[in-house]
């Protein structure tokens, strides 16, 4: 019994080896990452951590960010008031994008941009013309403003016919859209989500209807034509945060919070990368390509 | 209305008479000015005149009729420039209604597509790949298994070229001809950074600037727009390439002018308005 | 089903799925790159229905407008002779190879080509009436907005460098440096924009793709 107390182990146990084994494939794993996807695999688990983090500050109330002022959310209710007291409708677009691809985010920001417009139209008792393009997005759209109606306390102001699917194809929905506002004669134009050639269709053809137009978009190439041909224009991101700054959501507040640091993190490797640069290094380049 | 309030909101409808005048004209008599070279247009031909005899090319139809007069000559303009190179190629199209541009082009530069005898040896249309970049990512892992049958029914494994083409590795050379989405980041995220393969582009003017930033390390050369294809012609011009695009750009160039002169004249209302010059 | 599964099943399967595309992206194991990629040919198949979903969609709503003789019937009653004309067309004479087929190329060729550049060609005469109106020298911004404009208006068309030599240079210099430069910062942004929907939408905490009331 003394010999089994005092024995000195000899060779690795069972459970020790299972232990090794399973760090070797995670090494293994984690060394199959291709060298170009590297960095990239090092910043997505960093933004995750980050926001999670800044999501569980906000959301038990711990932190209160605040969103700076963006002057074309702000202008939605002088817009919709606008087209109200010259009793003429508004016409709301949510983009052409749909809901399953990378610019997925950009409808969804205005659904919510369409709720809050919605419920003012509701509370004015403006008309609100809405028109879509994807067919998955016009039963949310419909959803949406019925609830704007609801919450408004006149529910029987909702008329379906008013949320309209008119093509799926680009250009046939441009016209469809075009035809409408000078149709109608809208008074104000809110044009927020995914848009692309589109874009100037509609901002012209409601500018001849001496529509106000607020607009805005994530996608770079549109986003000059709406900043020439419409009154306020939400420049990219802006909105992505659109729900956040007019829910005033915590969970949506907390998720651009975590945005600002991924910025952050971005400007100090810029940053970096131009000091490097200029004194003729490469080693952040070669870094940033591989990592290991 | 004073004159200079008049010169401040000169009637649309004036602007765009003017504006089709200028545009038909040039096309009707040419002007013949000279055309200029980007240098990103340069890099755009040097990728495709590195190509070998056998080596094998992706071009991708990302544009549909809306964007096909500014398109459709680059991509015949690449078509010719690979087919005098000796390369092979292998077309396909994410957009449904730009993938009829490929066997246009086909049939333009050889006289034949599917009848031709080269076909399924030097070069095969795979036709359209639903679903944007959840199939450009089935494409690339599996080619075989995203295009049992190219764009006129032919079961692929019976094309000779394709025998040796099982997922992204295998092409030598990316090329997409883009006019929105799905185009260029979807490929880049897809193709580019998953099997380091060269990618150029031919895109419209306005898409353009968006897609520079990935110039030159992840995207080696840039076609922009239609002035973008008449240098591309000019300087397939050594392989007898006869271009067809001296005249749009002539009415580009007038149709710019008479922008900037619109512009000016705006300014100049406004400004001496705003100095009191407009009482 | 009980309401917490019906709830709360779409937000297993999103996080599931998202996961396992994720990894496929990175970790390059091949069992589990292949096992990805026979899904993925599943994920494509099942996704083509929504060009039904569209079809459908589209023949309720106008069917409806028909039947009610709703305001522009006639434009309903001209799409629906259309889409159906042209689907019977490519699928039954055509055989399932569309532009292959005579009748429908020539359609294709000689209509939808023609109305769809049409459309796109109206971008030309609104850019020309918004540039006339947008670009005024109201500010110190907006003035070097105007002249970068215009210098780069005139320098990608032909007549430019004919005129001057050196502007080719200077516009390649605006579009290559300080454009390229303001379209990497919004990108940069845009693309944190869409990470954080993402880890939103795989942590379930984002709920607007399944309905306002999910």
């Amino acid at each position: 019994m003394w010999e089994e107390a005092h024995a000195i182990p000899c060779g690795k146990s069972s459970a020790q080896k299972e232990k090794r084994k399973m760090r070797k494939e995670e090494r293994e794993i984690l060394a199959s990452i291709p060298a170009a996807s590297q960095s990239a695999f090092v910043f997505l688990i960093l933004i995750t951590i980050i926001m999670l983090a800044t999501l569980y500050l906000t959301m038990k109330g711990i932190r209160a960010p605040t969103i700076r002022k963006i002057a074309g959310l702000d202008a939605i209710q002088e817009a919709v008031g606008r087209a109200t007291e010259m009793g003429r409708p508004v016409h709301f677009s949510p983009g052409i994008a749909g809901l399953a691809t990378d610019t997925g985010p950009q409808t969804l920001a205005g659904l919510s941009v369409l709720a809050h417009v919605a419920e003012l139209a509701a509370k004015y008792k403006t008309t609100l013309w809405t028109t879509i393009r994807q067919p998955q997005v016009q039963p949310l759209a419909a959803e949406i403003v019925r609830q704007a109606y609801v919450k408004a306390g006149t529910p029987d102001d909702y008329d379906p016919d008013k949320i309209i699917y008119l093509s799926d194809t680009q250009f046939a929905y441009a016209s469809g859209v075009v035809g409408l506002m000078h149709r109608e004669k809208v008074a104000a134009n809110i044009m927020i989500g995914g848009f692309w050639a589109e874009s100037l269709l509609f901002a012209e053809g409601a500018y001849l209807t001496g529509a106000i137009q607020v607009a805005g978009t994530a996608n770079t190439a549109q986003i000059p034509f709406f900043v020439a041909a419409c009154d306020y224009c939400l420049i990219g991101e802006e909105i992505l945060a659109a729900g956040a700054y007019l829910s005033k959501d915590p969970l949506q507040i907390g998720a651009i919070w975590g945005q600002d640091y991924g910025k952050a993190i971005a400007i100090i490797i810029t940053a970096i990368g131009i000091v490097l640069s200029l004194a003729g290094s490469k080693d952040l380049w070669t870094l940033l390509g591989r990592l290991w | 209305m004073s004159f200079l309030g008049k010169l401040e909101r000169v009637d649309p409808r004036a602007i765009y008479l003017l504006l089709f005048l200028v545009i038909s004209i040039p096309l009707l008599r040419p002007l013949g000015l000279p055309i200029s070279m980007s240098p990103m247009t340069v890099a755009y031909y040097d990728v495709v005149d590195k190509l070998k005899p056998g080596d094998v090319a992706l071009i991708s139809m990302d544009y549909g009729p809306a964007s096909m007069p500014e398109q459709y000559p680059a991509t015949k303009a690449t078509v010719a420039h690979m087919i005098a190179k000796g390369a092979r190629i292998v077309g396909v199209g994410f957009w449904a209604d730009g993938v009829p541009f490929m066997d246009r082009a086909l049939k333009e530069v050889l006289g034949a597509s599917k009848d031709h005898p080269k076909y399924g040896t030097d070069f095969v249309n795979l036709g359209w790949v639903p679903n944007g970049e959840v199939g450009m990512t089935a494409l690339g892992k599996d080619v075989q298994a995203t295009c049992t049958k190219d764009y006129y029914g032919t079961p692929i494994g019976s094309l000779p070229l394709m025998k040796d083409i099982k997922s992204g590795k295998d092409f030598k050379l990316l090329i997409t001809i883009a006019s929105g989405t799905p185009g260029v980041p979807e490929w880049l995220r897809q193709w580019q950074a998953q099997f380091g393969l060269t990618t150029i582009t031919a895109l419209t003017a306005v898409s353009a600037p968006g897609v520079r930033v990935y110039f030159p390390a992840q995207v080696a050369g840039i076609i922009e727009g239609l002035a973008g294809a008449a240098e591309y012609e000019v300087l397939l011009a050594r392989y007898g390439y006869k271009g067809t695009l001296a005249p749009p750009m002539d009415a580009q160039s007038l149709s710019h002018l008479l922008v900037i002169i619109f512009i000016v004249l705006g300014n100049v209302g406004f400004v001496l308005k705003k100095y009191g010059k407009g009482r | 089903m009980s309401v917490a599964i019906r709830r709360n099943l779409p937000l297993v399967i999103t996080f599931i799925a998202g996961m396992l595309v994720i990894g496929d992206y990175y970790f390059k194991v091949p069992d589990f790159n292949k096992l990805i990629a026979d899904w993925l040919k599943f994920v494509n198949v099942a996704a083509t229905f929504a060009v039904v979903i569209g079809i459908g969609t589209l023949t309720r709503i106008h069917a409806r407008k028909l039947k009610q003789h709703k305001e522009g019937w006639h434009n309903s009653l001209a799409l629906l002779i259309a889409l159906y004309g042209l689907l019977i067309t490519g699928i039954v004479l055509g055989q399932g190879r569309f532009t292959e087929h005579p009748i429908y190329a020539y359609w294709f060729n000689n209509l939808y080509v023609p109305l769809d550049s049409t459309i796109f060609s109206m971008l030309a005469f609104y850019i020309a009436s918004a540039a006339y109106r947008a670009f005024r020298a109201r500010s110190a911004e907006a003035t070097v907005l105007l002249i970068s404009a215009v210098v780069v208006m005139i320098g990608r068309a032909p007549i430019g460098p004919a005129v001057w030599s050196d502007l080719g240079p200077i516009t390649s210099w605006i579009m290559a440096v300080p454009n390229t430069a303001g379209i990497r910062g919004v990108t940069i942004g845009v693309a944190l924009g869409v990470l954080s929907m993402g880890i939103r939408v795989l942590l379930g905490r984002e709920r607007g793709y399944l309905g306002p009331g999910a």
